[in-house]
């Protein structure tokens, strides 16, 4: 399967990235592992007339722990790394355990962290080859006027299905954003703009250059769980992750944030103030479980029937929280 | 340095450029446009068919190659972005025609069925193998969770991958 022609760029520093990034009149996207993006340009959904490669920038690829402001990634570091780091599996053991349930091996070995965050949304009805989309009419994200899984629908519900964003969510990361205006550093939720053919905020231009696990999430208990029908490969057909700050025997504080259940990953309202200086008990865990669930609106867009991904947010939820107990 | 394949560079009518790169240890000059993958590279420019096309988006694993010793999908690789990485093929791990202990018991334990699998399956274990000499059962499963065999049935790949690793 070939992919479509363009011009490949591949600077040495972020000024030169943001350079050429904001000099293309082509259409420029920025290329990092290219496991997200590339099968979308071999599907011919995506046509950009340059890449921009961010393999030769050193400056995305540290790790390092700093005491009072936490734990920060570079936005190039692969999920395998993710996944093997002694920092990281000291300071977030969650995070290196969710980074081995994406896609493979072979994938983790190049898809990086940034370009999880930043992948783009997904549809029955928009991954398809050119040929396999002419058997529908085009939808919103194909550029069309009308959408197969809400036919009164005035948007598209594509689904976001990253594995680390609700983890990173859960933990109150900031993302570092870099463009031609300068350096802002904002919550990775602030990202997503909640429509699935365009799902995010003014990303056009602009390079992740990092994130940041603040110190105080830190010392939470995290966890994500995550439903597929195979054990390996695929996507979530729908995932938890679950924050939870431990005080006196009572919980403090909790965030709950879902993936591959909307355009967009959900934190789930009201969990924080329902668990807020209760003790932890399996009473309280159905209670959050519920929340979760009322939360969760999955679609007939993705493999796997919508109700069972909804039960498994309550099911998963439920989990985690019970395993936080002990 | 190989040549031969880019005698009539100048020639060949391409918008790209020459790039060189080390696959199964030598250095092999190539010209290549900017959208070729390292898996159009490798088997329609330098006659390495034994990795092979079964998806082309990632779902397969039957284009694993190595990358500095680790898994990558050639299909979903830029060949522009693997120059100065070493390249491992299944051509070359078999030194001087002579098969690797993992490729004999994939033999020897009926591993290989049609074969298209095959050497992206016996490169993600070489991988393996090389981190880790006496992997379990599930390590073994973990490590090929991004390889797909429509005809075997797996058990013997993992007694083939097993039998390596008591022989260490
Ligand atoms: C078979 C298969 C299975 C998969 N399974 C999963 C799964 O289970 N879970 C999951 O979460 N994902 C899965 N993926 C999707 C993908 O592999 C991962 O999300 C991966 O982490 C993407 O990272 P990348 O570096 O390869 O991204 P790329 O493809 O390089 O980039 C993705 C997008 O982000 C943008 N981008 C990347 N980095 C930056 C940056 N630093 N700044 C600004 N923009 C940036 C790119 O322009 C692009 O639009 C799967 C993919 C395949 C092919
Ligand atoms: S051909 Fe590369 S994964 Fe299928
Ligand atoms: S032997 Fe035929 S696909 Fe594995």
């Amino acid at each position: 399967m070939n992919l479509p022609r363009f011009t490949y760029h591949s600077p040495d520093s972020l000024k030169k990235c943001i350079a050429i990034l904001a000099d293309q009149k082509n259409g420029a996207q920025v290329l990092a592992g290219g496991s997200d993006l590339l099968v979308r340009m071999k599907l011919r959904l995506e046509t950009p007339g340059s890449l921009v490669s961010l393999a030769d920038i050193p400056a995305l690829q540290d790790i390092a722990y700093r005491p009072g402001k936490g734990l920060t990634m570079g936005a190039g570091i692969t999920l395998s790394l993710l996944a093997s780091d002694a920092i990281i599996q000291e300071r977030c053991p969650a995070l290196a355990d969710a980074a081995v349930l994406v896609a493979t091996n072979q994938i983790r070995t190049v898809a990086t962290v940034g370009g999880n965050i930043l992948q783009n949304t997904r549809c029955r009805y928009y991954n398809r080859s050119p040929v396999w989309g002419k058997a529908v009419a085009p939808c919103f994200k194909r550029n069309g006027a009308i959408c197969h899984v809400v036919p009164k629908g005035k948007r598209c519900f594509a689904v976001y299905q990253g594995d680390l964003a609700p983890l990173l969510i859960a933990l109150n990361t900031t993302v570092t954003i870099v463009s031609k205006k300068g350096t802002e550093e904002i919550p990775v939720e602030s990202l997503y703009s909640g429509d699935g053919k365009v799902p995010f905020n003014n990303v056009a231009g602009t390079i992740a250059t990092g994130f940041t696990i603040p110190e105080d999430s830190l010392n939470m208990r995290a966890a994500y769980r995550k439903y597929r029908l195979r054990g390996g490969i695929d996507f979530p057909l729908a995932g938890v992750a679950a924050a939870l700050k431990p005080g006196n025997g009572l919980v403090e504080d909790l965030k709950l944030c879902l993936t591959g259940v909307a355009s967009r990953p959900v934190t789930v309202p009201g969990a924080g103030e329902a668990a807020k200086g209760k003790p932890l008990s399996r009473e309280l865990a159905r209670e959050v479980g519920r929340l979760a669930y009322a939360a969760a609106h999955p679609l007939a867009n993705l493999e796997g029937d919508p109700a069972t991904r909804r039960s498994m947010i309550r099911i998963m939820t439920e989990d985690i929280l019970t395993s936080f107990i002990s | 340095m190989k040549r031969g394949n880019v005698k009539n560079l100048e020639k060949e009518k391409c918008s790209g450029k020459i790039i060189t790169l080390t696959v199964n240890g030598e250095e092999r000059l190539v010209a290549v446009e900017d959208r070729d993958t390292l898996l159009d590279v490798l088997r329609n420019k330098l006659s390495l068919t034994g990795a092979k096309e079964g998806c082309g988006t990632g779902e397969c694993g039957s284009c694993t190659v190595l990358l500095d010793g680790q898994p990558v999908l050639a299909c979903l690789m830029l060949a522009v972005g693997v120059v100065g990485k070493k390249i491992t093929t299944i051509e070359g791990i078999s030194a001087g025609g002579k098969l690797s202990p993992l490729q004999t018991a994939f033999i020897d334990h009926g591993a290989v069925q049609c074969g298209f699998c095959s050497s992206g399956m016996i490169l993600s274990s070489t991988a393996l193998l090389s981190a880790n000499a006496k992997p379990s059962r599930q390590d073994i499963r973990k490590a090929l969770e991004g390889n797909i065999c429509r005809c075997t049935g797996y058990n013997k790949i993992i007694e083939a991958i097993e039998s390596v690793k008591d022989q260490k």
